[in-house]
């Protein structure tokens, strides 16, 4: 049977949650950059913002997203989830790979090419972590549709307005 | 092969929240408060028939579960499984209003795909076959939806 929520489980079985971090890690390290670059091309950004940007990416892509992480699973505790903290924070980072994947493709273009590839890969990326996100959450309240989507829902709003915040910052 | 729904779509209702959602895209999609209404009136008319689409591809892939357990939980799984639109059009929503970001027709297209993969789960029936064509449908769900949606943006100027 196709079930998102089995497929997580037996793929976490075997990864520590410090190796998930660094996917999501990665992930936003890499978009960020590329947020750099696209301003730095517009001449609206240093080589010090551009270095400034791959750290809060970096920052955020782990530890912010190890936060939302732990913020989900004391959501699903109170929804009488049975996951432990490290489950949650292993599965929200893993679910950030196909963010990894876009924006990794988009630097080559961004560099390659000299296209601005921000918004186009970055973010297309990170909305593509939402299903997998929902998958996983649905696994910690134990299959039950409604809250996983409001928690699915938090932990989106979550990542947009850090984001969004931290783009700013740079 | 006979298949199964999971039990928490089976106890959940249909609820119109993913076509509600889809109403509420299709309005973001427009750059006029007049163009908002209509366009949300066209996104859930499309949201209804691509989920009609996608219920009638899952019936035809499962005839022995549909004919035990009727087609309505298959429109019942494919209604849960579109609740995935939810966050994807909450975060849609607060990018518009609040962040002031033009981006409701991305948003929109990766809740279908990410809906349709989830819908096609949802029906499970211990085939994967359920998830691939359901994607494959949602994938042509999106392409209609960004294809008509940057028509309506560009020569309609809604």
């Amino acid at each position: 049977m196709m079930n998102p929520g089995s497929v997580i489980q037996q793929q976490l079985a075997d990864v520590a949650w410090p190796s998930a971090m660094v996917v999501s890690g990665l992930a936003f390290t890499l978009f960020f950059l590329q947020t750099g670059l696209d301003l730095s091309r517009a001449g609206k950004a240093t080589a010090g913002t551009v270095f400034g940007l791959l750290v809060i990416g970096a920052i955020y892509g782990t530890i912010g997203i190890a936060l939302v992480g732990v913020i989900a699973w004391a959501a699903s505790k109170s929804l009488g989830g049975s996951k432990p903290m490290d489950w949650s924070i292993r599965a929200i980072s893993l679910s950030y790979s196909p963010t990894l994947v876009y924006a990794a493709s988009g630097l080559l273009f961004n560099l390659f090419l000299g296209w601005n590839t921000a918004v186009a890969f970055g973010v297309t990326g990170v909305l593509w972590a939402l299903g997998p996100i929902n998958a996983a959450v649905k696994e910690m309240v134990n299959g039950k549709t409604g809250p996983s989507i409001v928690l699915s829902t938090i932990c989106g709003v979550l990542v947009l307005f850090a984001w969004a915040a931290l783009g700013n910052m740079g | 092969m006979s298949g199964t729904i999971s039990g928490a779509t089976k106890s959940e209702p249909y609820r119109g929240i993913e076509l509600l959602c889809f109403a509420v895209l299709g309005g973001l999609t427009s750059r006029g408060v007049g163009g908002a209404f209509v366009l949300g009136i066209v996104g859930l008319i499309l949201g209804f028939l691509g989920m009609m689409i996608i219920g009638w591809v899952l019936g035809a892939l499962n005839t022995q579960m549909r004919q035990e357990q009727g087609g309505q939980l298959i429109k019942k799984a494919v209604g849960s499984g579109f609740l995935v639109m939810v966050p994807f059009t909450v975060l849609a929503l607060l990018a518009k209003l609040v962040l002031g970001w033009d981006v409701a027709l991305v948003f929109a297209s990766a809740g279908i795909m990410a809906s349709g993969a989830a819908a096609g789960s949802e029906v499970g029936g211990g085939r994967m076959l359920n998830s691939i064509l359901a994607s494959v449908c949602a994938s042509g769900f999106s392409a209609i939806w960004m294809m008509l949606g940057m028509l309506a943006q560009g020569i309609g100027g809604v």
